[in-house]
């Protein structure tokens, strides 16, 4: 049996740790990041948008996974309140970010640092005296940050080296990856942290 | 006046069952959970989790709604108002004996 404080953690956490969710949305952006990358924007949307609804069908599959083989919890209102007041706050600092990016030549990615803030958000929300949850969030967020300022540390185009065009698709190349191997790690570590349960079928 | 000791052994042991103590810590932390995520938080085999949620349902701790999911059954446990203030008023019971623990002498 597990001690209270990790039973407390894995059960307000349980929706979070589901890793597997965030693949199809870091799949949608990377995508969507290869196809801008090679396409003139001008052409026809119907690509990436094949992209996104293919890849957030996906999602159907990966919650009747969790449903079926972990069960549900229901988060209590205060915390789910809390999260979506700071996802909006998250959305719109990325947007400011995004139109920052595209308006003026920084010698820095806007855009980059916002996702850097998004993704230590998400790690604080699950800090549980440095859990390797917690620790792979930190490591991701430092990983954008750094990603986000290389011209300024004297590494300038260094998305050319990964094949992107500028540094707006190397920011989002490297958090689509981001959330794909965050969202594995994140499964493992919550697939393996739920004791075993050899009778788990839903009464 | 009691020691610690005597104290500790009173302690209410539907709720400091060690699995009981588990599910309602669990519970106390959200909104609610199906069985088969209790099983998982608990790390209890079906048959037992059954058994304690029976008694806790009996103090009127927790609620058990049984209802069908895609044909599927599936029962929703929640922690009651009751049960809440059970839970928070046991760690706030353990914490104040841990204190006293500490402090006591022969």
């Amino acid at each position: 049996m597990q001690s209270m404080s990790r039973t407390s953690f894995l059960a307000v956490n349980y929706p979070n740790l589901q890793g597997l969710k965030q693949i199809p949305l870091g799949l949608a952006l990377l995508l969507v990041t290869l196809w801008a990358n090679g396409q003139n924007l001008a052409h026809s949307l119907y690509l990436p948008l094949l992209f996104m609804v293919g890849s957030f069908a996906l999602l159907i599959p990966i919650y009747r996974y969790y449903d079926h083989l972990f069960g549900r919890v229901t988060r209590r209102l205060t915390s789910v309140g809390l999260e979506i007041a700071a996802g909006g706050i998250c959305a719109l600092l990325v947007s400011a970010a995004f139109w920052m990016e595209i308006t003026f030549k920084l010698p820095f990615s806007p855009l980059g640092l916002a996702m850097t803030i998004f993704l230590l958000f998400v790690s604080l929300r699950m800090w549980r005296r440095l859990s390797r949850v917690f620790v792979t969030g930190l490591c991701s967020s430092a990983l954008m940050a750094i990603v986000s300022i290389l011209p300024v540390l004297g590494i300038p185009n260094w998305w050319s080296a990964v094949g992107m065009k500028n540094h707006i698709l190397g920011v989002t190349l490297v958090y689509s990856l981001i959330m794909i191997v965050s969202g594995i790690l994140s499964h493992i570590y919550f697939a393996y942290s739920l004791s075993s349960a050899p009778e788990a079928v839903n009464e | 006046m009691s020691n610690v000791f005597e104290d500790l052994a009173g302690l209410d042991k539907l709720i400091h069952e060690p699995a009981r103590l588990s599910i309602m810590t669990a519970l106390a932390s959200i909104k609610s959970a199906d069985f088969l995520a209790l099983l998982h938080l608990t790390g209890l085999t079906g048959g037992n989790l059954s058994t304690h949620l029976s008694k806790l349902e009996e103090a009127g701790w927790i609620t058990q709604e049984k209802q069908f999911i895609s044909k599927k059954p599936n029962t929703l446990i929640q922690i009651t108002e009751k049960g809440r203030a059970a839970i928070e008023n046991h760690w706030k019971q353990l914490e104040s004996l841990r204190r006293d623990a500490q402090e006591w002498k022969p």
